[in-house]
C-alpha cells in the first residue's frame, strides 16, 4: 500500500495558497492585462525570501512549505507579471540547494 | 479500532487531494506550454484549480431539457469512478484489470453525461466518446502483451518484475507507446480530443455547469494523475515510482512532452481519429500475436 506523501501535499497546498494571494494581489495592483518586464518590488521580496528559506535545514522540514508559499506568490500573478521574480526566486533556490548540498559532503 | 478507521479515512481523502491538486497544476501547466508554444500568453498554471472552486460555489439550475436523475448522478459516478482508479491503482496497486474496466466506465460517465443534457452539442460528445472508444483497444492489447512478459496484471508485481529487469519501456516499446497514445487521447486539446472539440462548445460537458461541472473537472484532475502514474508505473518501474518526488518529475516530464505534441498537431477528424487509434491498435494487436506464436 502505498503512503499517503503528507509532506508533498503540504508543499503543494501551500505553493497554490501562495499563487492564489499572488493573484488576487496583482489583479488588484494592476489594471493592464499583460506587461512584461515589470518589476513588482513585493513579489521580488516574496520571490528572494522564499529563495533562501528553500535550502535552511528548518525543524519538520518547515521550509520547504513555506519557501514554497512565498515563491507561489509570483507564481501564481496574472499572465505576463511575476515572471522575473519567479525566475530570481527559483533561481536562489536552486543555488542554495545545491551549496547545501556540497557543504552537506 | 475506530480510531484506525478514521485515520484510513483521513488518508484517502488526503490523497484524493494531492491526487486532485498535482493533476489540476498539470493540467494548468499544460495549458500554458500549449499557449506558449502558439505564442499566447496563456492562462496562469493555477487556472484550472481556480475554475473548479469557481464552478463550485456557482448556483445550479437544471435545463429544462436535462434527463434527471442521470443528468446530476453522472457527475457524481465520474468522481466515483477516478477515486476508486485512484485507491485501487495508485494506492493499493491491484490488478490492471480492474483499472481497464474503470477506464470503460468512465466512456460511459461520457456517453451519459452528454445525452442527459438534452443539447444537442452535448448528444454529439456523447457520441463522439463512443467513437473514441476505439482508444481503448490499444489498451487490451496492451494488457496482453504486459502479462506474456511479467506473467501478471498486478500492478506490484509488474513494479517488482522491473526492479529485477529494469523498465518495461525498453522491452515493450510498441506497447509503451500504444499506452502513451491512449494518455494523449485524455489530453484536452490533444490530436484526438474530438470529443470535447471546440466545434461542439464543450461537447458532452457543454450543459454541465456550477458543481456538477466543478466535480467533473475534479474528477478530470485525479483521472490524469492517475493515467500518468499507471504509464511511469507500469513502464518505468520503481526508479520513478518509488519517490513520490521522483513520480512528480516524471509526470511533469510526460504532462510536458504531451503538450508538446497537442500545440504542434491539428484535431483530427472523427473519422481519422478512429481509423489512427485502430491502425496503432492492430500493429499492437500484431505484436501481441508474435509474441505468442514465438513463445
Amino acid at each position: 500500500m502505498e503512503e499517503v506523501p503528507y509532506h508533498l501535499l503540504c508543499c503543494i497546498v501551500s505553493l497554490v495558497m501562495g499563487g492564489f494571494l499572488g493573484l488576487t494581489y496583482s489583479y488588484k495592483r494592476y489594471l493592464k492585462p499583460y506587461v512584461e518586464r515589470c518589476i513588482d518590488r513585493w513579489a521580488l521580496l516574496s520571490a528572494i525570501l522564499g529563495g533562501v528559506l528553500f535550502p535552511l535545514p528548518l525543524p519538520y522540514g518547515i521550509n520547504y512549505p513555506l519557501s514554497l508559499f512565498l515563491l507561489g506568490v509570483p507564481f501564481g500573478m496574472r499572465p505576463g507579471y511575476g515572471r522575473i521574480e519567479l525566475i530570481t526566486g527559483v533561481s536562489i533556490a536552486i543555488l542554495g540547494y545545491l551549496i547545501r548540498g556540497l557543504i552537506g559532503r | 479500532m475506530e480510531l484506525y478507521n478514521l485515520k484510513y479515512v483521513i488518508d484517502a481523502l488526503a490523497y484524493s487531494l494531492y491526487a486532485f491538486l498535482v493533476g489540476g497544476l498539470l493540467l494548468g501547466l499544460h495549458r500554458k506550454i500549449v499557449a506558449r508554444i502558439q505564442g499566447r500568453p496563456g492562462p496562469p498554471i493555477l487556472q484550472y484549480i481556480l475554475h473548479t472552486l469557481k464552478f463550485y460555489f456557482k448556483e445550479i439550475s437544471f435545463p429544462i431539457t436535462a434527463g434527471n436523475p442521470l443528468y446530476f448522478l453522472i457527475a457524481l459516478i465520474s468522481i466515483t469512478v477516478w477515486m476508486s482508479a485512484l485507491y485501487l491503482g495508485v494506492v493499493f496497486n491491484t490488478s490492471l484489470l480492474i483499472l481497464m474496466g474503470l477506464y470503460v466506465l468512465q466512456k460511459i460517465v461520457e456517453h451519459g453525461c452528454g445525452l442527459s443534457s438534452g443539447s444537442p452539442y452535448g448528444k454529439l460528445g456523447g457520441v463522439r466518446s463512443v467513437f473514441s472508444a476505439a482508444a481503448e483497444v490499444p489498451l487490451f492489447t496492451v494488457i496482453g502483451i504486459i502479462y506474456l512478459l511479467t506473467k501478471s496484471l498486478i500492478i506490484e508485481d509488474i513494479i517488482r518484475y522491473q526492479e529485477i529487469h529494469g523498465p518495461i519501456i525498453f522491452q515493450l516499446p510498441f506497447a509503451a507507446f500504444a499506452f502513451f497514445v491512449l494518455l494523449l487521447s485524455k489530453a484536452p486539446n490533444s490530436p484526438f480530443a474530438i470529443v470535447k472539440d471546440k466545434s461542439i462548445v464543450s461537447g458532452y460537458l457543454t450543459e454541465h455547469f456550477g458543481i456538477l461541472e466543478s466535480l467533473i473537472m475534479i474528477a478530470d484532475g485525479i483521472a490524469w494523475f492517475v493515467l500518468l502514474w499507471i504509464f511511469l508505473a507500469v513502464f518505468i518501474g520503481p526508479l520513478v515510482v518509488s519517490d513520490p518526488l521522483m513520480t512528480l518529475l516524471g509526470m511533469v516530464v510526460l504532462t510536458s512532452l504531451i503538450s508538446l505534441i497537442c500545440a504542434l498537431t491539428p484535431l483530427l477528424t472523427p473519422n481519422h481519429s478512429v481509423m489512427i487509434q485502430i491502425l496503432i491498435s492492430a500493429l499492437a494487436l500484431l505484436d501481441l500475436l508474435l509474441r505468442i506464436v514465438m513463445g
